[in-house]
């Protein structure tokens, strides 16, 4: 079992540094959990095998060597954790291989964001907006106050989505051959749709509990959830 | 072969332990009928998962726990056996099930073919015990794979609706939460699952899954939580929107 374990902050003078961290286990599915309570995520893919991290936020300022405000970073079975302390302004840039899977958290974020991704992605935000792009696999997002924004590019059609947001809006674009059952609900907002939902429920639908129905036939559930904001569900 | 075979015979079709000669004629007729490649893609869906699913590791304590259980089995048969009214009362409880089960049996006259209500039983089982394996397991996205295998069984389960129940409370995913009170819609909730829904609002982190669950107990039109979700309703440490969502709903199901 290996076990990598970095003090980020323990380099607080150096001007933007990578931090290179390997996946140890091949055999395993890759993870990328990070939780940052100040900052902002930015999580791409790319060709290479380790994961690099960024923290842009440590070029500008010294930081105090407190271990309140310490960032931990370690890798266990393939799966490499970062998590940020309550002080810390952590401004990540993060590449990892193509096919990596993430749960990201982030309270006081600009935007959490993700590019070019396949696998399972999970992320929550507070205060910033989620915005995946060109991901592929399956996708949690929420977002408490700010809007959530995918561009699909495949779908796993073995797994459950969900799209949620309490007081944005939700934007979803998917392949037009996406197959789904679909609910969908919204408080205060509109659903907008250019796919062709088969509404379920017959002549009897109640628009305030809801809508459910299948694309192309029905497959795995999708589920969107707003308040305040609006549900677009759109075809790439 | 008819329908009805080949989805008596599907099972072992996707458990690859049928002669080839039946795996022919099976393939030949999913390719006619819509109604059984429907079923056969739900099967190979069910099969595959089973086959995904991770294998849990016993943790360190088994071993300890094994040796614990054995002990305590060993000292309960050293003692000497106590007659008492209970040990009459195991059995004749069970006979007279039997005869109650004899007596339904007998005057049971729907029509329903037992290897196909087998099937479905079986079906329903498994699909039980996939949604009960899936929401124990590490990764986000298999849990919410739970969820979604309890919002497709056909009725409610005691087991299913407490790991609902524990997902709508502590599960770290707002939107593995969110599907957990869906699925509510379709297993169907008991008195005491829709107390507990009401008794897991005030500690929801989430204003989203508060609301969620507000929006389900109207929809099931259960006057008897609108005196808890008024006095939920002018709780000053709630959010202002699930305060307002909370009046509406009171008010709906006053």
């Amino acid at each position: 079992m290996k076990l990598a374990f970095f003090l980020i902050a323990a380099f607080p003078l150096i001007a933007q540094q990578d931090y290179a961290v390997a996946f140890s286990d091949d055999a395993r599915p890759r993870v990328l959990k990070a939780d940052i309570v100040n900052g902002r995520i930015t999580v791409r893919g790319y060709s290479g095998k380790d994961a690099i991290i960024t923290n842009e936020s440590m070029a500008r300022e010294p930081r105090r060597l407190d271990t309140d405000g310490v960032f931990s970073l370690t890798e266990q079975n393939n799966v490499i954790t970062l998590n940020g302390g309550v002080r810390k302004q952590a401004n990540l840039t993060i590449q990892v291989p193509h096919r990596t899977s993430l749960q990201l958290r982030c309270t006081n974020c600009g935007e959490l964001r993700v590019e070019g991704i396949e696998g399972d992605i999970d992320v929550n935000t507070v205060n910033g907006g989620v915005r995946l792009i060109n991901v592929s696999g399956s996708v949690l997002a929420h977002s408490l106050n700010q809007s959530v924004t995918a561009i699909i590019d495949r779908v796993d059609p073995n797994k459950a989505m969900s799209f949620s947001s309490m007081n944005g809006s939700i934007d979803c674009t998917f392949p037009t051959d996406l197959r789904a059952n679909v609910r969908m609900r919204t408080t205060n907002g509109k659903i907008h749709t250019d796919f062709d939902v088969r509404l379920a429920g017959g002549e009897a639908i109640r628009m305030d509990r809801g809508i459910s129905g299948t694309i192309n036939g029905g497959g795995p559930e999708i589920l969107f959830k707003a308040f305040n904001g609006s549900i677009h569900i759109r075809k790439k | 072969m008819n329908c009805e075979k080949v989805q008596k015979l599907l099972p072992e079709y996707w458990a690859e332990t049928i002669p080839v000669n039946s795996h022919r004629e099976i393939e030949q007729h999913l390719h006619q009928c819509d109604t059984c490649q429907a079923e056969a893609e739900m099967l190979g869906e069910l099969w595959a998962d089973l086959d995904r699913l991770p294998t849990l590791e016993p943790s360190t304590d088994v071993r300890s726990r094994f040796y614990g259980m054995l002990d305590a089995y060993r000292s309960g048969v050293d003692e000497k056996p106590k007659r008492n009214w209970f040990h009459w009362a195991i059995p004749a409880g069970a006979f007279a099930m039997l005869a109650i089960g004899i007596f339904v049996g007998r005057v049971n006259v729907t029509p329903v073919d037992p290897q196909i209500a087998q099937l479905r039983g079986e079906i329903h089982g498994m699909r039980q015990m996939m949604a009960l394996s899936l929401l124990q397991q590490q990764s986000p996205a298999d849990r919410m794979r739970g969820v979604s295998y309890a919002y497709r069984l056909d009725k409610s389960d005691g087991d299913v609706v407490t790991a609902l129940l524990e997902t709508v409370k502590s599960d770290p995913s707002v939107n593995v939460r969110l599907a957990a009170v869906d699925a509510f819609r379709k297993v169907g909730t008991g008195v005491a699952a829709r107390k507990a829904l009401i008794d897991s609002l005030k500690a929801q982190d989430s204003p989203l899954v508060q609301i969620a669950i507000i929006e389900l107990l109207v929809d099931l039109n259960d006057r008897t939580t609108a005196k808890s979700l008024q006095s939920f309703s002018v709780d000053s440490a709630v959010p202002k929107e699930v305060q307002e969502s909370a009046r509406w709903a009171a008010g709906q199901l006053n």
